[in-house]
C-alpha cells in the first residue's frame, strides 16, 4: 500500500494538484444561501400577490353568479403566480438539499422549511400594502403582465356572470357610462340602495372600478356593488350620491 | 518523503488533514491508513477487479486531496472519506454499466450476517459464505451498500447515515428493508 501511496503523491505532483481554497468553498456556500434566501424572497413576493388575488376575487364569490360561482371561481384563480410559487418553493428545496447537514433532516421538513420562510415573507408584504404596489409596477412596466398574470383580467370581464371591469368615462344622474376591459360602451345603472353609508367613497370619473350586479340588456347593466379595482383594506363600496335610485328592473335567474 | 512516519501514526485523522495541508507528504500516512479498508469496502459493494480498485481509490484520495478544505471538522474524517469513495464507486459503475455478480465476503462476516438475519443455521458454512456472496450481489444497490456498511464496515447508524447523506431515521428503515429482501431472497434461492 506504500507503493499506492507513493503512486498518488507523484500523480499529483506531477499533475500539480492543489486543495482547492478555503475561499472556493465559501463562495459556493454563499452562492448557495444566496440563492436560497433570493428564492424565498421572490416566493414571498409570489405568496403575496396570490393573496391580493384570493382577497380580491372574494368580493365577488360572495355575491350570486347567473352562470355559477364555480364559474367564476375557476376563472379567478391566479394560475400563474401558482405555478411560479411552486417552482420557487422546489428551487428553494433544491437548494436546501445542498446544504451541509441538510442530509440529517426528512424531506418534508426542508419542504416545510422553504414554504414556512415564503409564506411568512407574504404575510408581511400583504402587511404593508406591498402586494398592491408590486402588482401596479408590474402592470406598468411588464409586458403582458395583465393577460397572463392577472388574475382579476379574466374573472372580471364577465357580464354575463354579473362580473364588469372598467375605467369610469363620465357620469349621469342614474350611473355612469364605463369602459370595459375590451374598450366596449357600458351604461351602469347605479343602484345606490344596497350600499352602506358607512366607509363609502364616491365613484370618480377615470376611476377603474370593478362591478358586482346584473346586465341588463345589451350595453346596459346594473350595478348592485361597486368597487376600486386595486382594492382596499376593509369595505370600501363606492357610491354615486348624485344619482337618484332607479327603478330596479326584475332579473330572472336561471 | 516523511523522515519518520511512525511519528506520526498516533496523530489523529484531523491533525493528519491540517498537516496536509501545510505539507502534502502527510498525505501518505492518511492514505496508508485507508487504502486498505477502503479497497475492501469497495470490493465488497461492487466486486471490481484489482486494477479497478486501484483506478477508484486514486480518483478517491486525488478527490479527497482536492477537497481537504471542504472537509468539515464536526464529521467524522471516515465518513467523509467513506462517502466520497461511496460517490466514486456509483460513478464507475454508471460509466461501465457493471453489476456485480458475487460480492466477497469472508466465513466470520457470512456468519455474522446470518445471524443478523437469522438464516437457516443447519446450512454449512462452506455453502453459507458463497450463498450470501451471491444473494448480497443480487440485492439492490442501496440495501448492499447498508449492509455492508453495517455488518461488514461495522459502521453505526450515525456513521452510516453521514457517508449515504440520508437522515438516521432513513437509514434504519433501508437496513430493515436490505434484511427483509435478502430473506426472501434466500427463501427463494432455497427452492
Amino acid at each position: 500500500m506504500e507503493n499506492f501511496s507513493n503512486k498518488v503523491l507523484e500523480i499529483i505532483k506531477q499533475k500539480a494538484i492543489k486543495p482547492r481554497p478555503k475561499l472556493y468553498f465559501w463562495a459556493r456556500d454563499f452562492v448557495l444561501w444566496f440563492l436560497v434566501v433570493l428564492s424565498t424572497f421572490l416566493g414571498g413576493l409570489a405568496f403575496s400577490l396570490i393573496i391580493l388575488f384570493a382577497k380580491f376575487q372574494q368580493v365577488g364569490l360572495s355575491y350570486p353568479r347567473p352562470l355559477g360561482k364555480l364559474n367564476w371561481l375557476l376563472a379567478s384563480i391566479p394560475y400563474a403566480w401558482l405555478i411560479i410559487f411552486f417552482l420557487l418553493i422546489s428551487f428553494i428545496y433544491f437548494n436546501l438539499k445542498h446544504f451541509r447537514k441538510s442530509y440529517k433532516y426528512p424531506a418534508y421538513l426542508l419542504i416545510l422549511t422553504s414554504l414556512f420562510g415564503s409564506v411568512i415573507i407574504g404575510f408581511i408584504t400583504v402587511g404593508f400594502d406591498g402586494h398592491r404596489q408590486i402588482n401596479e409596477e408590474f402592470s406598468r412596466r411588464v409586458p403582458f403582465y395583465g393577460p397572463v398574470f392577472d388574475a382579476r383580467l379574466n374573472s372580471w370581464d364577465r357580464p354575463n356572470n354579473g362580473a364588469l371591469a372598467g375605467k369610469v368615462e363620465s357620469m349621469g344622474n342614474s350611473g355612469f357610462v364605463l369602459n370595459d376591459l375590451h374598450g366596449h360602451e357600458w351604461q351602469i345603472i347605479f343602484n345606490n340602495e344596497n350600499n352602506s353609508s358607512e366607509k363609502t367613497r364616491e365613484v370618480k370619473i377615470g376611476q377603474k372600478v370593478i362591478i358586482n350586479g346584473w346586465p341588463v340588456e345589451s350595453g346596459v347593466f346594473l350595478a348592485e356593488e361597486v368597487l376600486p379595482w386595486e382594492g382596499c383594506r376593509g369595505p370600501c363600496h363606492l357610491t354615486c350620491p348624485s344619482c337618484s335610485s332607479p327603478n330596479k328592473p326584475k332579473i330572472e335567474l336561471r | 518523503m516523511l523522515q519518520n512516519p511512525e511519528d506520526y501514526s498516533s496523530k489523529t485523522d484531523n491533525e493528519l488533514v491540517s498537516l496536509t495541508l501545510g505539507n502534502q507528504v502527510f498525505f501518505a500516512i492518511l492514505m496508508n491508513r485507508y487504502s486498505e479498508k477502503l479497497a475492501r469496502y469497495v470490493r465488497r459493494i461492487s466486486n471490481l477487479s484489482p486494477e479497478e480498485i486501484e483506478d477508484v481509490l486514486q480518483d478517491v484520495f486525488i478527490k479527497v486531496y482536492k477537497n481537504l478544505n471542504d472537509f468539515d471538522q464536526d464529521l467524522k474524517f471516515s465518513s467523509w472519506i467513506y462517502r466520497i469513495t461511496h460517490n466514486q464507486v456509483i460513478s464507475h459503475h454508471r460509466a461501465k454499466s457493471a453489476r456485480p455478480q458475487m460480492v466477497e465476503i469472508d466465513e466470520a462476516l457470512a456468519n455474522r450476517l446470518r445471524a443478523e438475519i437469522d438464516l437457516n443455521s443447519e446450512m454449512a458454512s462452506k455453502d453459507l459464505q458463497s450463498k450470501v456472496s451471491i444473494l448480497l450481489a443480487s440485492l439492490k444497490p442501496i440495501h448492499r451498500e447498508v449492509l455492508v456498511l453495517r455488518f461488514f464496515e461495522e459502521k453505526s447508524y450515525e456513521e452510516i447515515s453521514d457517508i449515504l447523506k440520508k437522515p438516521n431515521g432513513s437509514v434504519a428503515t433501508l437496513i430493515h428493508s436490505a434484511k427483509k429482501e435478502l430473506k426472501e431472497k434466500y427463501g427463494k434461492f432455497q427452492q
